[in-house]
């Protein structure tokens, strides 16, 4: 099995990264959590492999590092079509976001923006969304949800393994509402789809 | 020996000594792969400025400490 270092990720995707954080894409403690874990010499498949971290997801193939998924990037996520099976197992993310410049126009910055005591709620909303578009549409190309989520999903059980990145709650009297046009996602769940929820 | 017997050993030098000391400290720190929390520093720091010269410099500094030593190797 090979190790992977430092020294194998090729300056262009350190300087993407950097770019990402530069712009706040991303918090500049993923540059550190990124190199302690690199620093611990990890050893990898010699196929493609994915590493998850609170808001990136970096994707390797072999000892080379080939490049990073940030949580918006649901494009470049379908050019690795089997990282959905590394979603089988928990902590599941749950990404709800938004074009950078509504989040700006918001005032909030991605992703320090987080509603922790909102997230399962969040979760749950998602879930069931997710669910109801599956059940909708049963031969649509839609990751599935894992049954074992159903009583996430219910409400029975807490979302203990899930977390939920981003959102705007446009009037918190109301419960949980997303900005209109927010384009949802779920890693693990389901297809990027587009959310149309108003108050 | 530990660290502290050898900053007593530098002490004990003659000046000239203790300047080829201090060369070879500050080359090790140019040269040194950074810790994961200094390199998130340096990146808060970044992102934080808006100066983009500062900005350039401080994203040199963390390219170098990336890789540690001989980063033309990276290139």
């Amino acid at each position: 099995m090979p190790k992977i270092r430092r020294q194998n990720l090729p300056p262009a995707l350190l300087h993407h990264l950097l770019d990402r954080i530069r712009s706040r894409e991303i918090s500049a403690d993923h540059l550190g959590l990124f190199a302690e874990w690199l620093d611990t010499e990890p050893e990898v498949p010699d196929e493609k492999w994915f590493k998850r971290f609170p808001a990136m997801t970096v994707c390797g193939q072999g000892g080379l590092v080939k490049t990073f998924l940030l949580p918006n990037s649901f494009q470049a996520e379908k050019k690795f079509s089997d990282l959905r099976s590394l979603s089988a197992a928990p902590p599941y993310h749950v990404v709800v976001s938004t074009k950078t410049e509504s989040l700006a126009k918001a005032g909030l910055s991605w992703p320090r923006w987080q509603t922790p005591a909102l997230s399962p709620w969040i979760v749950r909303w998602l879930l069931k969304t997710a669910i109801i578009v599956e059940r909708a549409l049963p031969m649509a190309d839609t990751a599935k949800v894992p049954p074992a989520l159903y009583p996430v999903a219910k409400g029975t059980q807490p979302p203990t393994h899930f977390w939920a990145w981003a959102a705007y709650i446009v009037e918190p009297a109301f419960g949980l509402h997303l900005f209109p046009d927010f384009q949802c996602g779920m890693e693990a769940c389901c297809n990027p789809f587009k959310c149309m929820l108003r108050a | 020996m530990t660290a502290e017997q050898i900053i007593e050993e530098i002490k004990r030098l003659d000046p000239k000594d203790q300047l080829g000391v201090i060369r070879f400290a500050y080359q090790l720190d140019a040269e040194r792969k950074l810790s994961g929390k200094e390199l998130s520093t340096l990146a808060a720091r970044m992102t934080e400025t808006d100066d983009p010269a500062e900005a350039a410099i401080i994203r040199e500094s963390i390219v170098r400490g990336f890789y540690g030593r001989q980063p033309a190797n990276n290139a």
